[in-house]
């Protein structure tokens, strides 16, 4: 009677283990390798559900972070990663181009407008970034902007925003050009090698979509941060430096990281791929098919803040999202699925009408996700390391 | 004639082993007033205890995932769940937390408690299946 009692109750505990490996990887990651295939259906779900949140507007009144400059970069940063997710999606699959490019040609219009930029302009004193083009200094966060308008040349050649590219990408090319270590100002003061890494990326996809060549300026940008700005231990990327001394400001950050590989990958292929190898190796961590990225490398302490978004158990949102997209670039469909299963766990993702639209992420999660997950077309080829002249 | 005579007894066998002062007691024998044995069950007889306890949790967690998906659909819509990020102290973030809070306390039981606790009862309930019922084990014994 006992050892069947015993027998029972160790089928049982053995039943549940196996539901508690098997079941909830099943659960979290339905469609997760569907994304990664870039299978049509996949992709346009979500590519509609960010549709029709442009549709809807995404002003920096759709965001209540209790900071105007924050609620602004977040309106900001809703239109650019909705862009570039649906033209990601629409390069992938042309015939969706004609469905989503008017939501594309929105986010674009909406993007250059003087508000969408009034965060910048409020942080350097009044002084708009669109207007200080020409001889003008830092604001680095229009290299967000760029890279969108490069796509927008991509995926949409006649848009009424190309001189305006032009203009931009020439400016960016100059800031860097002008830099001792590569990197300029987002705001007075501050300086992000993530934001500086969307100024090269831009460059690196407006040479793709135009023809143009800006592989001076890449290689050398690239070069410093290779140089000064990768941590050697965990090959992560240094969130916060001094623009004129080159010297770190803060620690190295995987939301920062993350984000840089993505933007990277239309500029140095390889440096992206280095960027995104570190992450999956120094910062994912996985538990019953669950991945997340760490946010701080190991022996770094440190909390969560607007970049990163919550970090709990050491991992963060941010980092987390935006590791999709390099583990998709490199073909790493384990650590892509894995991901996948954590944003979806958290996410609470909702389809109607063949949108696809997560409940907990809003504009912005919404807009991420989809660029993120969609990334790949117009990537660059490997280049050869440069060292910093 | 003689009279009929009974048969011979049998030869007496050997005496059953008396108990020795080790053995335990022997069991009470059922008096007028005990409790009479349990039915054997009936094709109309309760479920076993394990399947009950499946058929429970299996409701459960049906009922939790219609919670869950009425939560996450009503909170979809305006975005409710993003405004906790300007969480103020007010009666409307405290109330949006919690249900917050409900939503993913439901989310993670769906998808990490229910899937071992269904199996392990399941697994249980099987075994209760296969083997045989208390009833008829008590009755095998007589």
């Amino acid at each position: 009677m006992s050892e069947r009692r015993l027998l029972r109750g160790l089928a049982a505990l053995a039943a549940a283990l196996v539901a508690l490996a098997a079941a909830p990887r099943w659960l979290a990651g339905r469609g997760a390798r569907a994304v990664f295939a870039g299978e049509r259906g996949a992709l346009l779900a979500r590519a509609r559900g960010v549709a029709s949140r442009v549709e809807a507007g995404v002003g920096a009144g759709a965001f209540h972070t209790g900071s105007s400059r924050f609620d602004g970069e977040w309106s900001f940063t809703t239109r650019q990663m909705a862009l570039l997710g649906l033209s990601q999606v629409a390069l992938e699959h042309p015939e969706a181009r004609a469905e989503l490019l008017p939501a594309v040609r929105r986010a674009a219009d909406e993007l250059v407008r003087p508000e969408a930029l009034a965060f910048g302009a409020e942080a350097w004193a009044g002084e708009g970034g669109l207007e200080s083009l020409e001889g003008g200094r830092g604001h680095a966060y229009l290299g967000y902007l760029n890279l969108a308008l490069s796509m927008l040349r991509a995926i949409d050649p006649a848009t009424p925003h190309a001189a305006l590219s032009d203009r931009l990408t020439e400016a960016l090319a100059r800031r860097l050009d002008a830099s001792p270590y590569g990197v300029f100002e987002t705001y007075p003061g501050e300086t992000y090698p993530p934001d500086v890494a969307m100024s090269i990326g831009s460059l690196g996809l407006y040479d793709r979509a135009t023809g143009a060549d800006h592989a001076a300026s890449i290689g050398r940008a690239v070069g410093h941060f290779r140089a000064r700005f990768v941590e050697r231990g965990s090959g992560y990327l240094l969130q916060s430096v001094d623009a004129r001394t080159g010297a770190p400001r803060g620690p190295p950050r995987g939301s920062g990281t993350a984000i840089a590989a993505y933007a990277l990958a239309f500029a140095d292929a390889r440096f992206a791929s280095e960027l995104g190898a570190s992450l999956r190796r120094a910062g994912l961590v996985t538990r019953l098919g669950f991945g997340a990225i760490r946010e701080y490398p190991a022996g770094v302490e440190g909390g969560g803040d607007v970049d990163s978004g919550p970090v709990l158990f050491g991992v963060s949102v941010s980092a987390t999202g935006f590791a999709l997209a390099s583990a998709r670039l490199a073909g790493d469909e384990d650590a892509f699925v894995a991901l996948a299963r954590t944003a979806r766990l958290f996410g609470v993702p909702r389809e109607a009408g063949g949108a696809l639209r997560h409940a907990s992420g809003g504009p912005l999660g919404d807009a991420i996700l989809l660029a993120m997950m969609s990334a790949g077309p117009l990537r660059a080829g490997p280049r050869e390391p440069r060292p910093p002249r | 004639m003689p009279p009929a005579s009974p048969p011979p007894a049998p030869p007496p066998g050997p005496a059953p082993p008396r108990p020795g002062p080790n053995d335990a007691p022997a069991p009470p024998r059922l008096g007028p007033n005990d409790a009479p044995a349990p039915p054997r069950p009936g094709p109309n007889a309760p479920p076993r205890p394990a399947l009950r306890r499946l058929g429970a949790a299996a409701l459960a967690t049906a009922a939790l995932g219609v919670a869950h998906e009425a939560t996450a659909r009503a909170l979809a819509g305006p975005d409710a769940l993003p405004r906790l990020l300007s969480f103020d102290g007010s009666a409307g973030s405290w109330l949006a937390l919690g249900v917050a809070l409900a939503l993913f306390g439901a989310r993670l039981s769906l998808y990490l408690a229910a899937p071992p606790a269904l199996a392990a009862l399941g697994t249980l309930a099987l075994f209760e299946a296969l083997g045989p019922r208390p009833a008829e084990r008590s009755s095998d014994r007589r």
